[in-house]
């Protein structure tokens, strides 16, 4: 159930119905993410909706969050794999942040990693200002 | 599923298997509605566009591959009709994907999984390899056939 709070969230325009969805919770606690820039910028946390208009047919509930972790082994085992086996991903760097319900609802959404979340991000906000690199 | 590169010179795909995902597929495998398979992944970028590589795979092939058998490099460097589709997406809305052929030995090497990268798939969900020509041809071996004249052996 969200709370009061995160009610008053406004979101992208191009987010589908039901987004975020309804079991998702409010953002909060540590989070890990790969980022480009050092220190993160607004473009590290752009949905794949948002940073490639036009590729995708229609905006979904998954392309329109963006990938966090919240264990540190998970991300430091994914980027491992990442460096070896996607050239787009290698020069990457994780960040760590830390998420507060104003800064929108996260779900548990695991993939090979136990510990991925779909994170979605409200307008006006800025993350990229509670994150910090901390690995190269 | 629409989460997934369309390249129009391939028609509609279909994602058949995900192996990496980081905000979207980053390396998967995919089939268009004639049933041919094509393994993808998230290449390059710059500042205008993220680049993708697509090889066509038969089955056999992208069975080999799943299993580690054929290595994640040699996927797409050393593909089996020697040559790669390379997508180039544009940040910029509106501006359109662009599609090239490239060789498969000709692609840089800093957009190529590193050799030795293997996926490790233990369970079989695609069509076992059955004709062994088709695998002669997609492991790009020689075949060599052999005749055994076992009613001349000793008998015991």
């Amino acid at each position: 159930m969200r709370n009061e709070r995160t009610t008053e969230l406004q979101w992208p325009d191009y987010y589908p119905e039901n987004c975020p969805p309804e079991t998702a919770e409010p953002a909060s606690g540590t989070v890990y993410r790969l980022v480009q820039n050092d220190p993160p910028q607004a473009e590290d946390f752009q949905s794949s909706w948002e940073e490639f208009p036009g590729r995708f047919p229609e905006p979904t509930i998954i392309n329109s969050g963006v990938s966090v972790y919240t264990d540190p082994q998970d991300i430091d085992r994914l980027f491992e794999r990442l460096k070896n086996r996607i050239g787009h991903l290698r020069n990457r760097k994780t960040a760590r942040g830390e998420l507060n319900p104003m800064l929108g609802m996260i779900q548990n959404t695991p993939s090979h990693e136990k510990s991925h979340h779909t994170w979605w991000i409200p307008i006006g906000t800025e993350p990229w200002l509670v994150f910090k690199v901390i690995s190269e | 599923m629409v989460n997934i590169l369309n390249i129009p010179e391939l028609g509609e795909l279909e994602i058949v298997e995900i192996y990496e995902y980081y905000d979207q597929p980053v390396l998967y495998s995919c089939k268009n509605a004639s049933g041919h398979y094509y393994l993808v992944v998230a290449a390059a970028e710059d500042d205008q566009f993220l680049t993708w590589l697509c090889v066509a795979v038969s089955t056999e092939r992208l069975n080999l591959i799943r299993s580690g058998k054929i290595d994640l490099h040699d996927a797409f460097a050393d593909s089996e009709n020697r040559y790669a589709i390379q997508v180039r997406v544009p940040y910029q809305k509106h501006a359109p994907v662009q599609t090239d052929f490239i060789q498969s030995d000709q692609i840089p090497e800093d957009m190529l999984p590193l050799p030795g990268e293997c996926l490790d798939i233990e369970i079989e969900t695609l069509p076992v390899v059955s004709n062994v020509e088709e695998i002669v041809k997609s492991t790009k071996q020689e075949r060599l056939n052999l005749t055994f004249n076992l009613s001349e052996g000793p008998k015991t």
